[in-house]
């Protein structure tokens, strides 16, 4: 389980599927212009959010990421007219489903960002992390808690 | 003209969105296209701007992948940081000297930045409008194309510190002087863009003397989160957050007394944009804007303006300031509120001025001796905005008049038609089709990869150990060569790759350096090459996506980087080669509407060289021109219904059939299957509609009762004489448009209908007592404020009225009762005739044309174009196009523009006889589809589809013309049967497993 | 309870063995016109030649076995031979859900679906009479856009209890019973969500277990080793009273509900309270299956089968309601509904959702 596997301070690694046309231009404007951020996400380039299957997002959970972002245009901006709306659409009940999984709502996200919008892309990459961590502490502190109470435990 | 010696290329002057789109449209019809541009970068004031009216697009996002699409067209050279020296010749063969300013950097310029980061010199950013700083090395702005840097030879101070930081690159050359170079090209089109007025010329406003007074563009700047403060609002004399921001409309424009007595058009809606993008970012901001007449006319403006006085709080207070003066830390801006006839005061953070636009055209009428109006703009001929007084040149965008993005996009692609057909015999003589060897077969091969891992000078490896990182690619499995150079993208290491290719029979290859959108294409031209099909090559993005964001973390990036370059082996070892698809192309087109946009589309393309079939479904051709009898600006309507059908007549390719329908149509880009109702059967490539407008039969303000007519019949009342000097007419203005419940939209050409008709009475019928009852006067377009004006001279009497205050009306004995809001007080007038400027609506075909053709329709009824900014003309669905008032309502001029650019869109299409498909497209694996039809449901493009194939039996199918390969079908398929090719679901996969393995 | 639980050895060893191809089970066999002969496969299969591909083809709807006169417990014998890669539909999420499950069992949590879907019936948090849900929050909201509304069926399920005499425990940290995953090959899967939950289940003092789910009340009591008593919630209704329904109705024997759990007389009870009951031509131990199970095989085969099933209820119950008492069965055949290939005459139910809307 995730919460027990990691060490206290650790570094959490976060997957982001992001679209090529605004988010992975904005990381690119973010990179040219040297706008610092933390070094714990790891960038999938897809063309369009719309292209994000929400079996890969489970699929890395599965395999161990601490967090996920996928990062798209903003609605009305997209470059294949409606995939943004598909990626809402599926994110929404994904989004739902995952605390069923046992995974900490905290650790997805979905999120607009626009090709111009460098700041704000390494912006939510260090905010992502922040929400990580806190995640993290969370389920700790609640699998602290079930171990004090003999029946409630699986 | 000696057709032996013309030439089959075409010089734009400048490089800005009107350059670019002009550029591109003849690129892709065959001919060579020169950009000459003075800056160091295309891009132009567009890419200044954050967001475009009214639909909030970031700008750099629209623009960014056509400027790199320029970059890379075989067809397109773009000569920047140089200016015309001289131009002589013809059309057809003209002779360009064209000076290349001395930047002292060469061709080796990779785009680095090292230079400027070590650039001792720091100069006020023309880019930032002056206020942000740049180095005197520079390039002006990150997305620039080409990424070139250049030095300013003016504040340059040869302290050599450049040459040091680019180490062994050779890319900066002191010795580098001025160059003439020579061009011969067949047209040329001259968009240079436009000036601002310098509202310091208006000391009364107080811009230049005090600190936050700003105009227009240098707002648009602050607010741009790429700008020099990163998008951030903040006063420059003490930083903070303002509290309350003006808007002054009109600074400049308008004004006969400044020398601008036209309408700049544009800046009311900019204005009400840039506040909306003020509220969104500080709601507690108070933004008023100060106009005298709001002019959102447009497509979607009206709405937008509705949103932002209603959604956003944003105040409109009709009323210029006579004034502003600073009083301790604050702003006092002094006006009059004109509709409560109050002086007022009122104190603000900061003035943001909306100043005139100007003309740039110096450099034409010099060197190309293009004729200019009194203002500058140049002067249209044969009422054409496109064509100059000298053959062969053609203007689109501001130099002519004011106007929008998607106005210019319009005019660039009609002058790229027009450029075009003066050259159609020599189309495609000057063009460039790449050339590679023979692909080598990989299939059933082991994959064999190679890797180039970039140290980009020091931009990768002063963070990355770029050593460290290659000993470890070394040990992945499938991983037979890797090695690391220094600069990836430079020719020597570009020469290399086919080498290494060849020498370890390499089926795979991986450069990690940069960022794939704007070197994927160099790499994969480079294996293509070596006989590498271009899709088995891969990218890993380890400087703007690693080394230039985690400077203080050189361990983790290392790491990180490690794992990008990982994850694309384990990609790699999938990826598998893609072919584009050929479709035919019918190079034939088909124009829906017969009426002046139509017939003027028709020929255009004709006059490309491409058949047209020309259907019309009223007796004759025509339509609404046919009920007018006097056009704005000043033409005879019936003079022009002549013209144009002469020349339909007279182009041989143009078949025309009247009282003809399109009864069926199927098939799809490049290849439509058309029945028409007249019996006959065609195949054409591309479809335009134009189909025309109508005027509304108002159900308001007496319309029925007895003279009471619309404008429409108001024109054919002066034809036969039928009124009576010395009657009372009285018009009203915006009848049953500006209705929120239930036409929300502005009809655009109204104002100047009206005041064209009021001036016609006047002439007629000189003792007549005129009126107009207006809400809001839009007279945007080219004479039309001048119109305005002579209209006031000519006694015709404008009253305001507001419909949230009090409503005209018209009473059984056409007795009109209006509040005048400017005066404050009833007023009544007994008319003698009432002409109600009704609405113009969307067609009554268009629904049923809709439904045929399967095109949106917008919500306010007319069709609904790709991209309102950039692709106006276009439909999103391929092949299909559009044009004229079926897009929107709008004048003679703004429609033949539109009719002009629409043939160079399907010019494009038409141009060759093949046409290449998307090569990264969906495809269907059928012994897996189950034929649940969820894919065709989030289709945009219509590319997906069920097709039978039996009893009870249906399978998805992809058609390759349409598919634009986003991935959604295979996201939502729930069997795997749909792969989105490149991007398929096992490569994806084997991304996500490879960057999570623990190593 | 586990009757049907042998070991892999045994099945492999002497049940495989029992067979003296009769042929009856290809006979009733729903897919045997794909290839898949249940015969031929295991006769292959004890000589060591089965194409063991076909392991995925069949539907282990279990109609073989209520002919098969050696008892060769052939739907054993497939589940056996799933290993990995067996095609599942839906890009696998399921399974990755459930493996999910499994690894962060203490971190589930379903308190926000519990809490919007609890409208009118009341559960406790605790007691010894476990409803157990599974995966149902999981299909109520990834399949809202077929028109499945789990949360009616859990809130019904809740209300016809209610009126039974039963307030019952719903957990908040509940996992998948592990039937997917078993059916689908993952054992290790399926293994430690048995171990996680008959400790759970222990540990909370249950002692008795009720479902909506059929292939949670045939898992829980067939190849858990729980001492709990578990039943499917049509068994606990029989004294409620229901008003009638001027509508016909059909109803489909789900393959856990009839041939695994037995359950044929039950959900009639109901039913005929609700009203008039039209059999179709296949049911009860002959009915149809929906044609897929576990997420394996969605493919054009299945598909038919559901279409054939679709037009037997139409003819049945043309205008009224075809019930299920299994959401599987229910999103399968919304699914084939919803392409919109023919429209039916016809409105797929949930025994519970309707058994709810008529009750008095």
């Amino acid at each position: 389980m995730w919460a027990e596997e990691r060490e206290e301070n650790f570094e959490p690694k976060i997957i982001a599927f992001i679209c090529n046309w605004c988010t992975y231009a904005a990381a690119d404007l973010a990179g040219v212009s040297r706008i610092q951020y933390l070094p714990n996400v790891r960038i999938i380039r897809v063309m369009c959010s719309g292209r994000v299957d929400p079996s890969f997002i489970v699929r890395a959970f599965l395999e161990g990421a601490d967090g996920v972002l996928v990062s798209g245009c903003w609605p009305g901006d997209c470059h294949y007219v409606s995939g943004n709306e598909e990626a809402k659409r599926r994110m929404d009940f994904l989004e739902k489903i995952l605390p069923m999984a046992g995974i900490n709502p905290k650790r997805f996200k979905l999120q607009w960002v626009s090709a111009s919008e460098g700041k704000a892309w390494a912006e939510s990459v260090d905010s992502m992390v922040e929400q990580v961590k806190t995640a993290y502490i969370e389920d700790k502190k609640k699998l602290e808690g079930l171990k004090n109470i003999p029946a409630a435990t699986a | 003209m000696d057709k032996k010696r013309m030439s089959g290329s075409v010089l734009v002057i400048g490089g800005g969105i009107a350059g670019m789109a002009a550029s591109l449209d003849l690129a892709d019809m065959g001919y060579k296209t020169y950009i000459i541009e003075k800056t160091p970068s295309i891009g132009g004031t567009m890419s200044q701007l954050d967001k475009t009216f009214p639909t909030l697009d970031c700008a750099m996002c629209t623009m960014a992948p056509r400027m790199v699409d320029i970059s890379r067209h075989p067809n397109i050279e773009i000569i920047p940081y140089s200016v015309v020296e001289e131009v002589g010749g013809d059309i057809g063969n003209f002779n360009v000297k064209i000076r290349k300013m001395m930047s002292r950097v060469n061709d080796n310029c990779i785009g680095c930045g090292s230079c400027s980061e070590v650039c001792p010199v720091e100069v006020p950013n023309e880019y930032d409008e002056s206020s942000g700083i740049r180095k005197a090395i520079y390039s002006p702005f990150p997305q620039a194309v080409p990424k070139r840097y250049v030095i300013d030879t003016e504040h340059c101070i040869r302290c050599y510190k450049c040459v040091e930081a680019s180490e062994g690159k050779n890319c900066i050359d002191f010795s580098i002087k001025d160059e003439i170079i020579d061009l011969e090209v067949g047209a040329i089109i001259a968009v240079p863009g436009f000036d601002l007025w310098d509202p310091s010329l208006r000391p009364e406003l107080g811009y230049g003397e005090y600190p936050n007074v700003l105009t227009g563009i240098e707002f648009e700047r602050l607010i741009n989160a790429s700008g020099f403060t990163g998008g951030e609002i903040y006063r420059s004399d003490n930083e903070k957050t303002p509290k309350k921001i003006a808007f002054i409309q009109c600074v400049g424009s308008r004004d006969v007394k400044a020398g601008q007595p036209y309408c700049s058009r544009v800046c009311c809606m900019y204005a009400v944009k840039q506040c909306v993008l003020v509220k969104d970012h500080h709601p507690e901001i108070d933004c008023a804007i100060f106009y005298m007449d709001l002019r959102a006319f447009g497509k979607g403006q009206e709405e937008f303006y509705n949103r932002a006085k209603e959604e956003y709080g944003i105040r409109f207070i009709r009323g210029n300031p006579g004034e502003i003066y600073q009083a301790g830390t604050d702003l006092v801006v002094r006006f009059e509120d004109t509709t409560a006839s109050e002086p007022k005061e009122e104190k603000f953070d900061m003035v943001i001025l909306a100043n005139a636009i100007k003309p740039k055209n110096e450099m034409l009428a010099d060197m190309l001796g293009v004729e200019l109006d009194e203002d500058g703009f140049v002067q249209e001929q044969e009422n054409n905005p496109i064509l100059t007084s000298r053959k062969g040149v053609y203007v689109a965008g501001v130099a002519q008049a004011p106007r929008d993005i998607t106005d210019t996009v319009a005019t660039a692609s009609g002058a790229a038609a027009l450029a075009a057909a003066d050259l159609a015999s020599v189309r495609g003589t000057q063009a460039k089709e790449k050339e590679f060897p023979p692909e080598f077969d990989v299939s059933g091969q082991e994959p064999r990869i190679g890797v180039f891992i970039c140290h980009c000078g020091t931009n990768i490896a002063a963070t990355v150990d770029v050593e460290e990182v290659r000993d470890y690619i070394k040990t992945l499995p499938d991983v037979v060569f890797c090695d690391d150079v220094m600069y990836a993208c430079a020719e020597d290491s570009c020469t290399r790759i086919p080498e290494v290719i060849k020498e370890y029979k390499l089926n795979r290859f991986i450069v990690a350096s940069c960022t794939p959108r704007t070197h994927e294409p160099l790499f994969r031209e480079t294996c293509q090459g070596a006989g590498m099909n271009p899709y088995l090559f891969e990218f890993a993005n380890i400087r703007e996506n690693c080394s230039w964001v985690h400077h203080n973390y050189p361990k983790e990036a290392t790491e990180k980087a490690k794992e990008i370059i990982r994850a694309s082996v384990a990609r790699a070892r999938l990826l598998e080669p893609q072919q584009p698809g050929k479709i035919k192309v019918t190079q034939r087109a088909m124009v829906v509407g017969g009426g002046v946009s139509g017939m003027e589309a028709a020929y255009r393309i004709a006059r490309l060289g491409f058949e047209v079939v020309l259907i019309e479904r009223e007796k004759e051709l025509g339509g609404l021109l046919r009920r007018m009898h006097h056009m704005f600006p000043d033409m005879d309507p019936k003079e022009i219904l002549d013209e144009k059908i002469s020349k339909i007549e007279g182009e041989g390719k143009i078949e025309v059939h009247l009282e003809t329908k399109v009864e069926g149509l199927s098939g799809f880009v490049g290849n439509f299957d058309v029945k028409l109702s007249d019996g006959a059967e065609t195949k054409v490539g591309a479809i335009v509609i134009a189909a025309g407008c109508d005027e509304w039969k108002p159900d308001i303000y007496g319309y029925g009762q007895k003279d009471v007519y619309t404008q429409l019949e108001l024109q054919e009342l002066i034809a036969n004489d039928g009124l009576k000097d010395g009657e009372t007419v009285v018009m009203i203005q915006c009848v049953g448009s500006r209705e929120k419940e239930s036409r929300e939209y502005c009809s655009r050409v109204c104002c100047s209908e009206a005041i064209k008709n009021a001036l016609d009475v006047r002439k007629n019928y000189p003792n007549s007592d005129i009126y107009i009852l207006y809400r809001d006067i839009r007279t945007f377009a080219k004479g039309a404020e001048e119109m305005y004006r002579d209209a006031g001279l000519n006694r015709i009497h404008f009253i305001r009225y507001d419909i949230d205050v009090k409503r005209p009306n018209v009473d059984e004995n056409n007795v009109v009762h209006i509040y005048d809001t400017l005066l404050q007080e009833d007023k009544e007038i007994k008319a003698d005739k009432v002409i109600l400027s009704s609405a113009t609506v969307p067609g009554e075909g268009f629904e049923e044309l809709s439904k045929m053709f399967t095109l949106p329709l917008g919500q306010d009824g007319f069709f609904l174009e790709a991209h309102l900014k950039l692709r106006p003309l276009d439909f999103t669905s391929d092949g299909f196009f559009l044009c004229g008032t079926a897009q929107s309502p709008k004048d003679y001029i703004d429609n033949m523009a539109q009719a002009a650019g629409v043939s160079a869109r399907v010019g494009r299409l038409l141009a060759k006889k093949e046409m290449e498909t998307e090569a990264a497209i969906s495809v269907v694996k059928e012994e897996l589809c189950i034929g649940c039809g969820r894919c065709t449901k989030v289709c945009p493009y219509g590319a997906a589809t069920l097709v039978q194939r039996g009893f009870g039996v249906f399978k998805a199918n992809v058609n390759s013309a349409l598919c634009k390969g986003c991935g959604a079908c295979a996201a939502e398929c729930p069997t795997g049967a749909m792969e989105a090719r490149h991007f398929n679901d096992e490569e994806l996969y084997a991304v996500i497993d490879s960057i999570l393995q623990e190593v | 309870m586990s009757d049907l639980l042998l070991p892999k050895e045994k099945l492999m060893n002497e049940t495989l063995n029992f067979c003296y191809k009769c042929g009856e089970c290809t006979s009733v066999c729903p897919v045997s016109d794909s290839g898949f002969k249940p015969h031929d496969f295991i006769a292959k299969l004890s000589m060591g030649m089965a194409n063991e591909a076909y392991a995925w083809r069949c539907l282990t709807c279990r109609t073989c076995m209520e002919v098969c006169p050696q008892g060769v417990e052939i739907p054993e014998i497939v589940r056996e031979l799933r290993g990995e890669n067996v095609p599942v539909a839906h890009k696998g999420i399921f399974q990755s859900l459930y493996h999910l499950d499994a690894e962060n069992a203490p971190l589930i949590n379903r308190e926000e679906w519990l809490k919007n879907n609890t409208k009118e019936g009341k559960y406790s948090e605790e007691g010894d009479t476990l409803f157990f849900i599974g995966c149902l929050p999981v299909w109520d909201l990834y399949f809202e856009d077929l028109g499945f509304d789990g949360g009616e069926i859990f809130d019904s399920a809740l209300v016809l209890l209610n009126k039974a005499g039963i307030v019952p425990r719903v957990i908040n940290d509940e996992l998948c019973c592990g039937h997917d995953a078993r059916w689908a090959g993952d054992n290790d899967t399926f293994e430690r969500l048995k171990e996680l939950k008959e400790k759970k289940f222990k540990d909370l003092g249950i002692k008795r277990i009720v479902t909506v789910c059929p292939e949670c009340a045939k898992t829980l009591k067939q190849d858990y080793d729980l001492d709990i008593e578990i039943n499917h919630i049509s068994e606990l209704l029989g004294d409620l009273s229901f008003k009638k329904i001027d509508k016909p109705l059909t109803y489909q024997d789900s393959c856990r509900m009839g041939r695994y759990l037995r359950l044929f007389d039950e959900p009639r009870e109901i039913l005929t309270k609700i009203g008039d009951l039209a059999e179709m031509e296949r049911n009860r131990e002959f009915a149809l299956c929906c044609g897929v199970s576990a997420w394996v095989s969605c493919d054009p085969f299945s598909k038919r089968i559901r279409y054939d099933r679709l037009d037997e209820a139409e003819r049945t119950a043309e205008g009224g309601y075809l019930v299920t008492p299994c959401q599987k069965c229910q999103i399968h055949f919304k699914c084939a509904m919803n392409e919109g290939v023919k429209d039916y005459k016809l409105e797929v139910i949930d025994l519970v959702t309707l058994a709810r809307r008529q009750m008095e």
